[in-house]
C-alpha cells in the first residue's frame, strides 16, 4: 500500500535496532520513505553504525564528530577533530586516513576546511603538513615557499619545477655604475612578468633633468628581482625599442648588457667602427631623453 | 556612499646569498573594506645601497644583513666583472 511502511522485524539485542530490508522494498510506489526522522540516536557511550551485508559500512564515533568509512580493521584515528576518515583495506597495522578534517594535524595526508578566519580556505595537506591551499577568492595556491608544479618533460635530462609566476611593476630610473646619482623625471614606467626564474620587465622612462652626482656607465637600475649570480655566464639582455634626445652619442641602435647578482642593466651599443661594444656615460642624458625598453635576464630567485 | 581606500603593505622581503634585498610591496584597493583588486610593485637593494625612503622592515632587515664584509664581498663581485669588459 503507497505511503505506509511496513516493518515487519523489529530487534533490539545488543543495542541494535535492525529494520528489514525486505519489507521498504515492497513499497509499492518504488521509492523507500522512513518519514521524517528528527532523531537516530545511538544511546549514551555507543558509536553509531550502518551495516551493509551484515559488516560495518559507516560508523560514527562517540566522539560524535568523526565519521568512519568502511569496516573495522583496528586502525586509529584522532579523535581531537572533527574528520571523515577512510579505513585501510585490510592491515590493522595502519592507520586510518582521514579524508577531510576540521583543522591539520601533525602527520596524516588530508583536506582540511579551514576557520572562518581564513576565509573558508581549502587546506590540502600533505604528511602533516600544509602544501597547497584553495584561498577566498578561489585561487590555488601554494603554500611556503619552493612549491610548484613538475612537468615530466621529454626533452630533459631532469624534470624542472615551474614554482613562481608573477606580474607587477617596478620603477626605473637612469643612475651610475660606479656613484648613484638622482634626476628628475616626466614618467617612470615598467612593467614585469616571471615565469620562473626567467623575469622579462618591460620599461617606459622620461627623464626632465640631467643626472647629476652619478659616475660611470650609464645604467638603469630599479629591476624588480635581483640577476642570478653566476658570474661570467650569460645572465640576460635586452633591446631598446626607442630613444630620443641622449647627447654625446650617435648609436645605430641601443641594447642592454647585465652584470651578475646586481639590479641594473647597462646601456650599450655600437657605433659602426669600434669592434667592441660602447657604454653610454651618465652624461649623455639631458632634460629630454626618452627610452622605451625591454630587458630579460634570469633572477637569482 | 562607498568608500574606496588604497591599502599598501609591504608583504615579501627577500634576502639573497649576496645580501641582496628584495622587496615586494601590495598594493590593494577596497571598498568599504572589501578588496577590489591588488597588484605588486617590486624593487631590489644590493649590500650598500640607499635606504633613504624604505620601509622600517627594510632598513632593519638590511642594517643587520649588509655587513662591511657583504658590502666589500658584492663590491668585489661588481668590480670583478667590470674589469673583465
Amino acid at each position: 500500500m503507497a505511503g505506509i511502511l511496513i516493518v515487519d522485524q523489529i530487534q533490539n539485542s545488543s543495542n541494535t535496532l535492525l529494520i528489514n530490508s525486505g519489507a521498504l522494498a515492497a513499497n509499492t510506489v518504488g521509492t523507500t520513505q522512513l518519514g521524517s526522522i528528527t532523531n537516530i540516536n545511538s544511546g549514551f557511550g555507543n558509536a553509531m553504525t550502518l551495516q551493509a551485508n551484515g559488516t560495518t559500512a559507516i560508523t560514527v564515533d562517540t566522539n560524535q564528530r568523526t565519521i568512519v568509512a568502511g569496516a573495522t580493521n583496528g586502525g586509529s584515528y584522532d579523535s581531537t577533530s572533527s574528520g571523515i576518515y577512510f579505513q585501510k583495506q585490510t592491515s590493522s597495522a595502519e592507520v586510518n586516513v582521514p579524508f577531510i578534517r576540521s583543522e591539520g594535524d601533525s602527520t596524516t595526508t588530508h583536506l582540511a576546511l579551514g576557520p572562518s578566519s581564513t576565509s573558508g580556505q581549502l587546506r590540502f595537506y600533505q604528511n602533516g603538513s600544509q602544501r597547497w591551499y584553495i584561498n577566498g577568492s578561489g585561487n590555488l595556491t601554494a603554500y611556503g615557499s619552493g612549491l610548484g608544479i613538475t612537468f615530466n618533460n621529454a626533452s630533459a635530462l631532469t624534470n624542472s619545477i615551474l614554482n613562481d609566476y608573477e606580474t607587477g611593476t617596478w620603477t626605473p630610473r637612469f643612475d651610475g655604475s660606479g656613484t648613484s646619482g638622482s634626476a628628475s623625471y616626466s614618467f617612470q614606467s615598467g612593467f614585469y612578468t616571471k615565469i620562473g626564474n626567467m623575469v622579462y620587465a618591460s620599461y617606459d622612462i622620461a627623464a626632465s633633468s640631467t643626472l647629476s652626482g652619478a659616475t660611470g656607465q650609464l645604467c638603469i637600475r630599479g629591476l624588480p628581482f635581483t640577476v642570478a649570480s653566476n658570474t661570467y655566464d650569460p645572465v640576460g639582455g635586452g633591446n631598446v625599442g626607442y630613444f630620443n634626445s641622449f647627447t654625446g652619442v650617435t648609436p645605430y641602435t641601443i641594447t642592454h648588457y647585465l652584470d651578475a647578482s646586481g639590479n641594473y642593466a647597462y646601456f650599450v651599443y655600437g657605433n659602426g667602427s669600434a669592434s667592441t661594444v660602447q657604454y653610454m656615460a651618465v652624461n649623455n642624458v639631458t632634460t629630454n631623453s626618452r627610452v622605451i625598453g625591454v630587458i630579460f635576464y634570469r633572477a637569482a630567485f | 556612499m562607498s568608500t574606496l581606500a588604497k591599502v599598501s603593505i609591504i608583504d615579501k622581503i627577500e634576502v639573497l646569498e649576496m645580501g641582496h634585498i628584495q622587496v615586494r610591496q601590495r598594493n590593494a584597493v577596497t571598498e568599504d573594506g572589501v578588496e577590489l583588486s591588488a597588484s605588486y610593485h617590486r624593487w631590489s637593494l644590493s649590500p650598500g645601497d640607499d635606504l633613504t625612503g624604505q620601509d622600517p622592515k627594510v632598513v632593519a632587515i638590511a642594517n643587520a644583513t649588509w655587513t662591511s664584509e657583504v658590502i666589500s664581498a658584492y663590491q668585489a663581485m661588481v668590480a670583478a666583472q667590470q674589469s673583465q669588459r
